[in-house]
């Protein structure tokens, strides 16, 4: 019988807080692991500290994205990892897109309309506002 | 032994969790470079969400102050804006004119430059080499520098170097316009030479014609009795714009003095000339259609006791508009009106005493020689079988020397690059004769002489017309107006009345004797060549033995009771020869007859008048040919219920061709059809495409028995009209504007981002009305104006006058340009300043 080292996820969607051999300080990979994981796992199952954690990633994932495209993937990324299951972190990568759509809209104001008409070249702007940080947020694999 | 074996277990485990998450890793790192080193990563580079820099285009705002080194000037832009540039220094006010149009317009600046000067695969690649070979052989950039040291030293030089400066300064400033975040790239510095490429552009698209040569081709093709039967130097109507020549024709005082000598193609050499040379360089003449109405009643004949001036030039419908309107106020004028991006004066308008305007007059300003051509080693590898004498006739791009009279001279050569996007550079070489650039395709070869090769003084005669007070100004600055020939209209405030031919007229001889143009001549003989003209130079235009008609012997009528020019004939006097490229009379005619109508009524014309004839959509080719067709189906064999109804449709007709109408559908369709039934099967056996057919007036005015009826009209008229039915039944169609639609008017980049273009519409008007619209080649009204000089003025474009998408004036005027509607077109300065310029620094 083997036993899995991950958190597992509860029934209610939550993530396990409980790691089944943390403490366990010889073991190089458990160490750097537990460095992040608490923390981590806070920002996950904490709803105040997960609020505040992807607060932070979209701001900084806005800035990101500001400066250039794979800013998208990066804050997609951001919020992926802060998200309890894959498939939240999907759906938190897909909002962080509406979120920069939103920006992208404020910022053009009223020629906001025009490029919505700009078509296909605005096609690129959607399928890459959703895509990209939808992407990044995969990144909730490695961890 | 449990927890040693528990430990290895999650060694295990996390071993296998690296891996897995080193795989993940990999396959998002690799995502990642994959877009950016792919073709996705170029596209989010331009049009990602908040850092794509396409958005960068979309908040442009205009800047509230801007240095000038010139003085102190403002702009206000008004409802549609067109801005307003006051200034008490011209230099001041023209460095702001070229500041703003760059604002709006700055892709339209570049790229057409960028044609002239063969650089357009700079940005797009290989597929327009030829297109920049053609220009870069043409040495356009050669003769505007020529023109440009010409126009330095006079009033008008230091304005354009002004203008030149705005230009650069909004390119330094402003965020670019949209169009250049697509291609990204940034436009090179705006020179004055640049401004003088704009002149050459507009003159090459009006004036631009290599129609001798294409006659030479169906000479050979289709034999000369074919050229004189479907391309008659003179089409057999009676309304020239100067109408009392015709008059006088009518009394017998003026005997058509036309001799075989002019109107054949005597001594015609065609071995330098092919197919292949002619159809090549048709893609680069004027586009088909291009021309314009202008016509003036005088104040006898209005409801202000002043005269009126109507205009609207056919030329390219484009994304936008080819014409940009501004307003100009200094000490010196005030002036309204209509130039070319790029062009710092305004070409027509109005000022405080008068109006102006210009259509294209056809003239015959461009010639083709021909060459005994040899390599200067003497090999004659491919000696014509026609040369003689021991002079080597041949057409090779190996031939370096070319004869001028007794002597062998060596082509002027210079080399010059071609910059290709995604490509090698390339490099062409110039060649020039004395006459001209020589133009060279798949082994034929000819020399040029065009008018504009030359230092032309347009631009200072323009500037000129900006500032005159009257008809003699105007008469002076007409003088100087030395390219495009156009058919000058004017009237002013002192009621007075003008018409003018401008722009040079060469006079051709051979052998002593006085030719007309329409020719290839004997380069090696010196035949027909321009006395006083220096290609590339500053020409001796006013010499007293200059090859030009002097000024006095143009066509012109001063004080005009009423006059229209549609781009007919120019007059039925046969001297001086002016050329032969004119248009089919059923604009001139009609106009001619609206007004005579009106006039004859007693009663007068306001500006709603005018404005309502510039809208007219009767169609003379139907009224010449509808009733044949009608008879024609009736008297055939085999009628069906579909033909009978077609006809009975086409009988009760009014012949508008309006957006509305069916039976403008089905008369323009089986005009087209028809027009290929008569002429389809023995042009395409001579290999000549359509490009070659005679014009409507030939085929409507064809006699029933021609020849080109295969034995019967009537059964062609009839196949045409079974064709036409079809066509429209497996088309859809239900009215005209379902196929005449504004669809063609497109933006240069309408094909990779159709956002840019103007909305389709059901469109009125053909070829031959008044309101003019020619679906198939996008030519039409590309401005409208009607200007009394005492009182109102009004225009519209056919779009909006600015370029920049993002504009609310990108396209606010194409509706009401579509439904024939304007707008005033006033000189009051009273808008609110929206840009103002500072002088912080005296110019150096």
């Amino acid at each position: 019988m083997t036993s899995d080292t991950r958190a597992e996820p509860a029934e209610d969607g939550r993530t396990d807080r409980t790691p089944a051999n943390s403490g366990d300080e010889s073991d190089p990979d458990r160490s750097v692991s537990d460095r992040l994981e608490t923390p981590l796992e806070r920002a996950r199952t904490d709803p105040r500290a997960h609020a505040v954690a992807v607060t932070g990633a979209v701001i900084v994932g806005l800035a990101f994205s500001w400066l250039h495209w794979v800013g998208l993937v990066f804050g997609g990324a951001l919020v992926g990892f802060l998200s309890p299951t894959l498939p939240r972190a999907l759906l938190g990568g897909v909002g962080f897109g509406v979120i920069v759509l939103v920006a992208f809209a404020l910022v053009l104001g009223e020629a906001a309309l025009v490029v919505a008409g700009t078509t296909p070249i605005v096609s690129v702007a959607l399928a890459a506002a959703i895509g990209l940080p939808a992407f990044g947020s995969l990144a909730r694999l490695l961890h | 032994m449990t927890v040693m074996w528990i430990r290895q277990d999650v060694r295990v485990t996390v071993k296998r969790e690296t891996t897995r998450r080193g795989l993940f890793a990999g396959a998002l790192a690799a995502g990642l470079g994959g877009l950016t080193v792919s073709g996705a990563g170029e596209l989010l580079d331009s049009f990602a969400p908040l850092s794509g820099r396409a958005w960068n285009a979309a908040d442009r705002e205009l800047p509230e102050s801007v240095e000038n080194p010139y003085g102190d000037a403002s702009v206000s832009y008004d409802e549609y804006g067109v801005p307003t540039i006051e200034a008490d220094d011209e230099e001041a006010a023209y460095f702001a004119v070229g500041y703003v149009q760059a604002y709006d317009r700055l892709f339209q600046l570049d790229l057409q430059r960028r044609v002239m000067r063969g650089h357009v695969s700079e940005l797009v690649g290989e597929a327009t080499l030829e297109d920049d070979e053609f220009h870069v052989a043409m040495d356009f950039v050669g003769a505007a520098a020529a023109t440009w040291e010409y126009v330095a030293d006079t009033p008008a030089g230091p304005l354009v170097e002004a203008y030149a400066d705005g230009v650069n300064a909004a390119i330094e400033r402003e965020q670019l316009p949209l169009e250049f975040e697509l291609l990204d790239y940034e436009p090179r510095e705006w020179t004055p030479v640049d401004s003088m490429l704009m002149e050459k552009q507009i003159s090459w698209d009006l004036t631009g014609s290599f129609d001798e040569l294409r006659r030479a081709v169906i000479a050979e093709r289709l034999g000369e009795d074919v050229l004189e039967e479907l391309y008659p130097e003179r089409m057999d109507h009676d309304v020239p714009i100067l109408r009392e020549t015709a008059e006088e024709d009518e009394n017998g005082d003026n005997e058509d003095d036309e001799t075989d000598e002019n109107s054949a193609f005597l001594g015609l050499e065609t071995d330098a000339v092919g197919g292949e040379l002619a159809s090549w360089l048709s893609r680069f003449e004027s586009p088909t259609g291009v021309g314009s109405n202008s016509w003036v009643v005088s104040g006898e004949h209005t409801e202000s006791g002043s005269p009126i001036v109507a205009y609207d030039p056919h030329l390219s419908l484009m994304t936008p508009p080819l014409w940009y309107e501004q307003h100009v106020e200094t000490p010196e004028t005030s002036v309204r009106g209509a130039t070319f991006p790029g062009v710092p004066f305004i070409i027509t308008g109005a000022n405080e005493t008068g109006t102006w305007s210009f259509t294209n007059v056809g003239a015959d300003v461009l010639d083709c020689y021909e060459y005994d051509l040899r390599e200067s080693n003497g090999d004659s590898s491919d000696e014509d079988e026609t040369g003689d004498g021991g002079d080597y006739h041949f057409s090779s791009t190996d031939a370096d020397e070319y004869r001028y009279g007794d002597e062998w001279r060596e082509f002027e050569t210079e080399e010059r690059t071609i910059p290709v996007a995604d490509g090698p550079d390339r490099t062409f070489t110039i060649t020039k004769t004395v006459h001209g650039p020589v133009l060279e395709r798949e082994g034929q070869t000819v020399g040029v002489a065009w008018t504009g090769h030359t230092a032309t003084r347009t631009t200072e005669a323009i500037y000129e017309f900006e500032r005159s007070s009257g008809v003699a100004d105007v008469l002076e600055a007409t003088r100087r107006f030395d390219l495009p020939t156009q058919n000058l209209v004017y009237a002013d405030t002192d009621g007075r009345t003008l018409y003018f031919v401008t722009g040079k007229l060469p006079v051709r001889t051979v052998d002593g004797e006085v030719v007309s143009g329409n020719r290839i001549f004997d380069g090696s003989e010196g035949d027909g060549e321009w006395a006083g003209f220096t290609p590339f130079g500053e020409s001796a235009w006013d010499e007293a033995d200059a090859g030009f008609v002097p000024f006095a012997e143009k066509p012109h009528a001063i004080d005009p009771d009423v006059l229209a020019t549609a781009n007919q004939r120019v007059t039925d006097d046969t001297t001086p020869y002016v050329g032969v490229d004119y248009a089919t009379p059923y604009r001139g005619g009609r106009i001619y007859a609206r007004l005579d109508d009106r006039l004859e009524n007693g009663e007068p014309t306001d500006l709603e008048f005018h404005q309502e004839l510039q809208n007219d959509t009767y169609d003379g080719r139907a009224a010449q040919l509808v009733p044949e067709l009608v008879a024609a189906v009736e008297d055939h064999r085999a009628i069906s219920d579909v033909l009978d109804d077609a006809a009975a449709t086409l009988a009760d007709w009014d012949y508008h061709v309006d957006r509305d109408s069916y039976p403008a559908l089905l008369f323009a369709r089986w005009l087209e059809h028809y027009r290929r039934e008569v002429f389809e099967p023995e042009f395409e056996e001579a290999d000549l495409d359509d490009s070659y057919y005679p014009n409507d007036w030939v085929l409507a005015t064809l006699p029933e028995d021609s020849d080109w009826f295969d034995g019967s009209r009537d059964e062609r008229m009839v196949a045409a009209l079974e064709t036409g039915l079809e066509e429209i039944n497996d088309e859809g169609w239900q009215r005209y504007g379902d196929w005449n639609t504004t669809g063609p008017i497109e933006h240069p980049f309408g094909v990779e981002a159709p956002f840019l273009d103007y909305a389709e519409r059901p469109a009125d008007g053909s070829a031959a009305t008044v309101k003019n619209y020619r679906v198939d080649s996008a030519v039409g009204a590309s401005w409208r104006m009607v200007v009394d000089p005492d009182g109102d003025a009004q225009a519209v474009l056919p779009g909006g006058n600015s370029g920049d998408y993002f504009s609310a004036h990108y396209d606010d005027q194409f509706e009401l340009w579509l439904e024939g509607e304007q707008r005033p077109m006033d000189r009051a300065a009273d808008g609110e300043v929206d840009i103002s310029f500072e002088q912080r620094e005296e110019p150096e």
